[in-house]
């Protein structure tokens, strides 16, 4: 269900989580494909659940499953990144 | 469960989407493997950071359900393929929601149907705490420079606090602290205002009652009847 899914690898630090500000975070947003950050938003910003994702993207569930699963990998690929870096290895 | 298994899981775990079994066996290897704890608890941490960053876009509790029973109600209606007609949609129906439901209840009734909205959200959450503990001081020092008044944790009888987080109720910064009394979840909200009418209301067959405590406002939500949650409000303590 839901094809390959990226382990997230990354772990960020609690101190850059609880330093992070909101233009920090929409930047990282903004550097995930369109289909991840808007099934990642959906769950998290809005509280759907993938059953309803998925009706609302019209994409099966596994998909949502393993989009929003993406989406959090790369989030956190970009954001334990030291401070000053291109996150151009991490492009989609 | 290998560690590349429970990655591919993890995702879900924290959305509270696996079935029993796929949770039990997340639940098994997190408990033998610290390094996929640190994972999970750090996935945990951005899901919850986008939810409190992002707080001001997010539609309250009452203006969610309308958007759902909007989407759900009309058969046939579908975005799909219209990816970018999403947001709009929803913005739109939000913004309706939220003048009709201006227009036709009272600011109790409004507040009461925003924290079941809340309520209910949270409790479908397999980790909603941002502050797991049922230690009081613990949770009171974590809501210490976060809320804009002096933060409490209220004793109720025969309920175990296990932890808290923060949230916004009409605009401003609230807390949010959990309870569980028997098999079932309490959410009690405590801000710094007086926003309702001080009777118990029904949303969603849930019960809202709440208590003033000086200057602060107590309101627990929860699916126990309204007389039982009153009085749990009643002989709280501080």
């Amino acid at each position: 269900m839901g094809g390959e899914v990226s382990a997230p690898a990354f772990i960020v630090p609690a101190e850059t989580v609880e330093r992070l500000t909101a233009r920090e975070l929409e930047a990282a947003l903004d550097r995930l494909p369109k289909d991840q950050r808007e099934a990642l938003l959906l769950c998290d910003l809005w509280g759907f659940r993938y059953a309803e994702i998925a009706e609302i993207v019209d994409s099966p569930i596994g998909t949502v499953r393993s989009r929003i699963a993406r989406a959090r990998a790369r989030l956190s690929a970009l954001l334990a990144k030291p401070a000053g870096r291109e996150f151009k290895d991490l492009r989609p | 469960m290998t560690c590349g298994q429970f990655a591919d899981l993890l995702s879900a775990y924290i959305d509270a989407e696996l079935a029993p079994t796929e949770r039990q066996q997340v639940e098994a290897h997190l408990a033998a493997c610290t390094s996929c704890g640190r994972r999970a608890s750090s996935a945990r941490s951005l899901k919850h950071v986008i939810a409190r960053l992002s707080s001001r876009e997010k539609p309250p509790g009452a203006i969610r359900a309308r958007v759902e029973a909007l989407r759900f109600g009309r058969a046939g209606f579908s975005f799909a393929r219209k990816p970018v007609l999403i947001g709009v949609a929803l913005l739109l129906a939000a913004t309706l929601a939220a003048i009709v439901v201006r227009n036709v209840q009272s600011p109790g009734a409004r507040l009461a149907r925003e924290l079941v909205g809340d309520h209910l959200r949270w409790q479908a959450d397999a980790a909603p705490a941002e502050v797991a503990s049922d230690d009081r001081q613990r949770v009171i020092r974590f809501f210490e420079g976060r809320v804009p008044f002096t933060p409490i944790a209220p004793h109720l009888p025969d309920a175990r606090l296990t932890g808290g987080r923060l949230c916004k109720i009409e605009g401003r910064r609230a807390q949010l602290l959990f309870y569980t009394c028997g098999r079932q979840t309490l959410s009690v909200f405590v801000l710094d205002r007086d926003p309702g009418d001080g009777r118990c209301r029904d949303s969603r067959g849930r019960h809202v009652c709440s208590r003033r405590i000086g200057e602060l406002t107590v309101l627990a939500v929860g699916e126990m009847p309204g007389q039982m949650l009153e009085k749990l409000l009643r002989e709280a303590t501080l």
